[in-house]
């Protein structure tokens, strides 16, 4: 019954549009009433709980420090030199669009804000230049998940605070899996564009123009290569890397680019403020929704019956890889983070599977689950950009959500993948 | 109304803005204290964790005025009559306010529970981390009912086209001046 409220309580509400955050209080709140014993106030002393955390603070830093890029003009200095790098490639935008994501995720570490503010240029770029529109907006939805496994990532610093896997070793981890789905999309661009005669591209740039981009677009392309060395050295902890990154893209836009006025700071910061509380309320009531679960010994109990079923570490990757997908369809994506990383860490950990090579595959798993049918938010949100029928984006996806699954297998089958880098910092 | 309703979201915007704004100024003091002075200080870390508390619930006002919290919407393509979406916005605004007021009732049984104690570093009383659940929660329970407010007005009348907000769709968010 306890599992009935919990779990069907919480999909019955996600599924008649209550909000995420609310769902997961209003679950756990019937839960409360039901068991009789637990005092009503937990729900309200959990909720700050979750949030007491510094490697935390990285994601209102990450994501102001993503805001300032978007409005500073980096982003599009960005976009022309990933054109000028590969747009002369049959396939011309769309792999610029891959390119652009791959760079652009050096920064931001969020695929809804990569779909909806890069996800923009390259969308219109791609329309303008008369490509397919639901080719166009598989494109951008499919390449803006690459954001969150590329560092700095989101969900990687949640899952690093839910499971105490180390932060730096995960943003290291995501490196190999980022640059094989960027160019396993390519291919895949490359292959279509072929079949269907897409035959716009660019005219390949003189060694000149290309470095003339390549100056331009400098500034923007350091900050990544000061986050990630500055954490791979040890210099910075994520955290204080995203501190960086803000003075860092602060001075690009203020100083260099001169796009940003400094009576526009208070509205970037309001607009980061604000995507940030959206994004963490979720993140403090599958908290407090979390800890209910483990109350109930849910997690104890699914270690038992896994356990009972194999203790093969592939088979079970395999087994909560299903599991992960489908619960990735269904709800959303920090939702599902927080509420199963801790229930399925302890069969993990019990096998001797390495925490931040399960925190990698766990965040690649999920970003398929953003471009699934029925319920993937970026699904929803490059339909509200593009304009693009509901049916046709998905049959233009499901190629690269095939390219997705098969990257996903690969990390499964070869961990060293995953772990090669963050072994080497060890 | 309408004046109250401006009026307090220009101060969620200060507040948010000066909130996010302090934050990052004091990981980068941390930051400066670590590397060039060599000294690292206590206080910044915990102050700054304390503010995001603070950030998280009052901005998630933002969301509660503009309607758009993340949520599934795939049901708003299925029901297509305006009338039975105004209903279904009126059932899902309705549930939030209810477990919002639970909440904020919550906060405030906390606080005799905690009164006396301080936190480590800064040496602040530990109320400060309850105080932004009550206040966040109060503030998005206010937005919530304003919105159920103008879904039950659609429900229980019977003329006139319904416009989208009405239906649940979420308002433009242009910033206060």
């Amino acid at each position: 019954m306890e599992a009935l409220i919990l779990i069907g309580g919480l999909l019955f509400l996600l599924l008649i549009g209550v909000p995420v955050f609310s769902s997961l209080l209003l679950s756990s709140f019937a839960l409360i009433l039901y068991k009789g014993t637990l005092p009503v106030l937990i729900l309200a002393q959990r909720l700050p709980n979750t949030l007491d955390s510094f490697p935390l603070l990285a994601i209102p830093l990450f994501i102001l420090a993503a805001e300032v890029m978007n409005r500073s003009g980096a982003t599009q200095q960005i976009f022309r030199f990933a054109n000028a790098l590969v747009g002369h490639i049959t396939g011309g935008l769309g792999h610029t669009n891959v390119v652009a994501s791959m760079l652009f995720s050096g920064m931001s570490g969020s695929a809804v804000a990569d779909a909806s503010g890069l996800g923009m240029i390259e969308i219109k770029a791609m329309f303008d230049e008369g490509y397919d529109r639901a080719f166009s907006a598989a494109v951008t939805a499919a390449s803006s998940t690459i954001g969150p496994i590329i560092p700095p990532s989101v969900p990687m610093v949640i899952y690093g605070v839910i499971s105490g896997a180390s932060i730096a070793e995960l943003f290291l981890g995501g490196i190999v899996p980022g640059i094989i789905m960027g160019l396993s999309m390519m291919g895949l661009i490359a292959f279509i564009s072929r079949k269907r005669n897409y035959r716009f591209r660019s005219q390949r740039p003189s060694s000149l123009e290309l470095f003339r981009v390549f100056w331009q677009s400098l500034p923007a392309l350091l900050l990544p290569v000061i986050i990630l060395g500055g954490i791979w050295g040890g210099v910075f902890s994520p955290t204080e890397a995203a501190g960086v990154a803000v003075v860092y893209s602060l001075l690009i836009g203020l100083v260099l680019n001169r796009e940003i006025k400094w009576r526009q700071i208070p509205a970037i910061l309001f607009a980061a403020g604000s995507s940030t509380a959206s994004i963490m309320l979720i993140v403090a009531a599958a908290g407090l929704y979390g800890w209910l679960i483990s109350v109930e010994q849910f997690p104890q109990a699914l270690k038992e019956v896994l356990l009972s079923v194999t203790d093969d570490p592939i088979k079970l990757m395999l087994i909560i890889n299903v599991v992960l997908l489908v619960m990735g369809m269904f709800m959303e994506l920090i939702a599902v983070l927080t509420i199963a990383v801790p229930v399925f860490l302890p069969v993990m950990t019990a096998v001797g599977i390495d925490p931040v090579y399960f925190g990698v595959i766990v965040v690649l798993n999920l970003m398929i689950g953003l471009l699934s049918p029925p319920f993937g938010l970026n699904l929803f949100i490059m339909q509200r950009i593009s304009g693009v029928k509901f049916g046709s984006l998905v049959r233009e996806l499901t190629p690269f959500i095939m390219i997705l699954l098969g990257t996903l297998l690969l990390m499964v089958l070869f961990p060293e993948l995953v772990l090669f880098v963050p072994n080497a910092m060890r | 109304m309408k004046h109250l309703e401006n009026w307090i979201h220009k101060l969620v915007f200060v507040c948010v803005a000066l909130l996010l704004g302090l934050i990052t100024l004091l990981v980068i003091l941390q930051i400066t204290f670590r590397f060039v002075l060599n000294d690292p200080l206590p206080w910044p870390e915990e102050l700054s964790r304390l503010l995001f508390i603070y950030l998280v619930f009052i901005g998630g006002a933002v969301s509660s005025r503009n309607n758009d919290h993340i949520g599934i919407d795939l049901i708003d393509h299925l029901v297509t009559v305006p009338k039975r979406q105004a209903v279904l916005h009126f059932l899902r605004l309705s549930a939030t306010s209810l477990v919002l007021v639970v909440v904020a009732f919550g906060s405030l049984q906390i606080l005799p529970n905690i009164a006396g104690m301080k936190l480590p570093a800064t040496g602040l009383p530990m109320a400060l981390m309850t105080v932004p659940v009550f206040v966040g929660s109060v503030l998005m329970a206010f937005w919530t009912l304003i919105h159920s407010g103008k879904s039950a007005r659609i429900i229980f009348s019977n003329s006139g086209p319904v416009s989208g907000e009405e239906r649940g769709e979420p308002v433009s968010k242009e910033d206060p001046e």
